[in-house]
């Protein structure tokens, strides 16, 4: 069924679920966003065993994990609210896999968190939230 | 493409007689596929051939059998359902996900996955023919052997299963991720690999410890 799906996806330009498709239209313009305030961008989606990080840039001397928000209404809370204590942790322990392929420099970092606001498909507003949160402790480093 | 042949004058039963003479029957022979790859799992096979194959010969089946890398893609299909059908075979199958890779390095992961892969085998062997150097964390007693999926039919085989696994692991990967071409090059360093990956990023079974993505200290460190 592979294929037909591949041909449908052709002809409709929905290679994706709606969601996912959201996902990556916020991604992009948050990278675009940041890029435009100067920071240096590094990588996008790093993967760990134990999670993942949406885009990974530099800020000057500081590293800069980014979590991207994206909702397409803003009716009931800030897309940054769903950002919650586990989350964090999860975030934090994925900086921490992230920090040892680099060998544990000594670097100063900080967690963002940019909001996609989405109305009819389109991208409204970007925001972003320099360093919302500490990293999760206890942590090891080195 | 040339017919590989087992040139004439090797024994490639040589290492396994030996053991059986010492009445050791149940031998297995252990490869991997995909320890280079930027993309997907590393996996490992193990196979028992009958002790009776060192007199009589591979069935027909297997004539030919050779290192996985010599043959063409149909004929390690061919020889993947003989060895899994076959009576009297036995094998394991088992890999190690890129997120362990990352972990605890590909050397690690191998030999993880070569365990694992021993793990299922139903009677337990009573010895190993690795492929390469030795394997310091093995759970059995081992012959290391240097080209060993050329000088063992053991091995060939378990490289067989590897890699044909491994390979359709890559194709269903590709469903999952198209813009790779997964299927073409199963996650190698193929310039068409390294484009698609230049223009989309990292896919979640791309190893992030790997050249082309890891993360670089250097990055850190230039001018804003």
């Amino acid at each position: 069924m592979n294929w037909w799906r591949q041909l449908k996806a052709r002809f409709t330009g929905k290679a994706l679920p709606e969601h996912l498709r959201r996902g990556q239209l916020g991604e992009a313009a948050a990278k675009r966003h940041l890029q435009q305030a100067g920071l240096k961008f590094l990588t996008a989606n790093f993967r760990s065993e134990r999670g993942e990080i949406d885009l990974v840039f530099r800020d000057g001397d500081c590293l800069v994990f980014v979590e991207v928000k994206t909702r397409s209404s803003e009716d009931w809370t800030r897309p940054a609210a769903a950002v919650d204590a586990r989350k964090r942790r999860l975030l934090s322990l994925t900086a921490l896999d992230y920090l040892a392929l680099l060998k544990h420099p000594q670097v100063k970092l900080r967690f963002d968190i940019v909001e996609v606001l989405l109305r009819d498909g389109q991208v409204r507003e970007v925001r972003h939230l320099p360093n919302c949160f500490p990293i999760s402790a206890p942590f090891r480093y080195g | 493409m040339k017919q590989p042949r087992p040139t004439p004058g090797t024994d490639r039963f040589r290492f396994e007689r030996e053991l059986w003479r010492q009445g050791v029957t149940l031998v297995a022979g252990v490869d991997e596929a995909g320890r280079g790859p930027l993309a997907g799992p590393v996996v490992a096979a193990a196979v028992i051939l009958p002790a009776a194959w060192g007199e009589g010969g591979l069935p027909p089946e297997l004539a030919g059998l050779n290192d996985s890398k010599q043959l063409p893609e149909a004929k390690r299909e061919a020889f993947f359902l003989a060895l899994t059908t076959l009576p009297g075979v036995h094998f394991g199958i088992a890999d190690c996900t890129a997120g362990v890779i990352d972990r605890i390095n590909i050397l690690q992961a191998t030999h993880r996955a070569m365990n694992a892969a021993l793990a299922l085998l139903s009677p337990p062997p009573a010895h190993v023919l690795v492929d390469g150097p030795r394997v310091p964390t093995l759970h059995f007693p081992q012959t290391p052997i240097v080209k060993g999926d050329a000088l063992s039919y053991s091995i060939a085989a378990a490289s067989v299963l590897a890699k044909v696994t491994r390979d359709r692991r890559m194709v269903e990967y590709d469903r999952r991720w198209p813009e790779y071409g997964f299927a073409s090059h199963k996650g190698y360093g193929t310039a068409a690999h390294l484009a698609a990956l230049r223009q989309h990023g990292a896919s979640p079974i791309h190893r992030w410890s790997f050249a082309p993505l890891k993360p670089d200290q250097r990055e850190l460190f230039d001018r804003a």
